[in-house]
Order: C-alpha cells, then structure tokens, then sequence
C-alpha cells in the first residue's frame, strides 16, 4: 500500500485531492500565450459543448489548460500543507502520519486526515489560514495549525500521545 | 458556487448585448475571465486575450447580472481519477 507511508527515501506520501480550482491572473496568460502543441485534448463532452456554443476547440483547450495550470498549484500547495503537517507531527506524534490532504476550495478549508496508531482524524483550515501559513508561515496561522494538530489527535491539553 | 477566478463563457440577453455594445470580448457567447462576482454581478477582466507578462494591473469590467442570459464554466468533478490517478499520490 502505498498511501500515507513514507518510502525508503523517507518521503512522505498522503493523498492529495483538489475539489475546486481558482486560476490566476498569470495561469489565464500562460494558457492563452502556450503553443497549440501543449494544449490538452479535449473529451468527448467538451468537444460538443464547444460546437453547441460556437466556440472553437482551441479557445475551449486554452481554459481547460488554465485550469490544469490551477490544479497542478493547488496540488503543490496542498503536499506542502502535507509535509508541514508532518513535520509537526515529528514533535507532537511521532507514530501518526498524514493520510490524505483535501485542498477544499468549494467550501473555502483545506482537510488534513491524520492517522495515529489507534485512529483516524481529520482537522479542517480555513483556506485564509492555509494561505496565511503557506505563503508567510504567520505566527498566527503557524500556531493555530500546530494547535489544531495536537487537540485533533487528543495532545492537547493533556500534552500526551494518543495511545 | 463561484465564478471568480474561473474562466466562463457568457451569453448576454438581447438587452444585454445592446447595453455592453463594445465593452465586452466580441462573440455570442463570448469568454471572459472572471476576477470577481457579487449579487451585482460578474467583474471580468477586459479586453481580448490576456495582459502581458509584467503589467502592474488590469482593467476589470462588470457585466450585471441582469444583462445575463447564461454562463458557462467548467466544474472540477471533485475525486474524479483520484483514485486511479497515481500522480495524487504524493
């Protein structure tokens, strides 16, 4: 099995999951400056709403592009999220690793699944908290992470390890 | 459900298309990329294309819900190949 744990080069491995994308100004203009050679293949679907809307597959291909550009960040940053999480997880719980980390747009949270040796969690991050951690690691978003990470697996305020 | 920051397809109402005459992309329905939307409506970024690499800004236009016939825009069917997609994996 290959999910949540780490391989021989001690990397950690969690599933990641997108549920809601959000383009940038700069993933619209790479998308519609890239060569047609890098643009993607359209489905079956998409080539038939494009002929019922009247627009050409090329401009149908670009926004889906952009929006490959969107997912593939937001994938990044949910890893990153991961791989922070379980770096603190290092100190707090060294047994419990990360399983699975939902970059949950459509409801404006990131989900972290952790598993301890006898169960499994999930804690949930404001998507401002997120960003606020992952783009300035603020104090305030740091903390408030950590803090989520230790009540979720029950070391809060005991401060033990979840047996 | 939100727009922002979505690329989508609009398709104006008659009264729509006489009102935003030369202010929206050409095209029935026309593609736009959107920077914002409330209960007005859909700001889109303006003009044709995308702005060049480096510009400080980018004017933004509002196009009223009122003006609106339909929109379109692609939905990201949430875990759809996830599970048989090894590169989620990380």
């Amino acid at each position: 099995m290959k999910v949540g744990y780490p391989d021989q080069m001690g990397t950690p491995q969690f599933k990641v999951e997108v549920t809601d994308y959000s383009i940038s100004v700069d993933e619209w203009r790479r998308a519609h400056s890239a060569p047609k050679g890098e643009l993607p293949e359209l489905n079956e679907l998409q080539r038939d709403v494009a002929g019922r809307f009247g627009i050409s597959e090329e401009k149908y291909a670009r926004s889906v592009l952009a929006i490959q550009y969107a997912v593939r960040r937001l994938r990044t940053r949910a890893k990153k999220l991961g791989e922070e999480v379980g770096k603190i997880l290092l100190e707090t719980c060294a047994e419990c690793r990360v399983t699975r980390v939902v970059a949950d747009l459509a409801r404006e949270r990131w989900i972290i699944v952790l598993q301890s040796p006898n169960r499994r969690v999930g804690i949930t991050l404001s998507q401002e908290t997120g960003d606020d951690f992952l783009d300035f690691a603020t104090r305030e978003a740091t903390e408030e992470l950590r803090t989520k990470v230790r009540s979720g697996l029950g070391a809060g305020e005991q401060g033990v390890s979840p047996q | 459900m939100s727009l922002a920051n979505k690329s989508a397809l609009f398709h104006l109402s008659d009264v729509g298309k006489e009102a935003l005459h030369g202010l929206v992309p050409e095209g029935d329905p026309f593609e736009a990329f959107v920077m914002r939307q409330d209960e007005v409506g859909a700001w889109i970024m303006a003009g044709a294309g995308s702005p060049p690499r480096g510009v400080p800004s980018v004017p933004v236009t509002l196009i009223k819900w009122q003006y609106v016939k339909s929109v379109k825009y692609d939905h990201l069917i949430s875990g759809a190949g996830s599970e048989a997609d090894e590169s989620l994996l990380v």
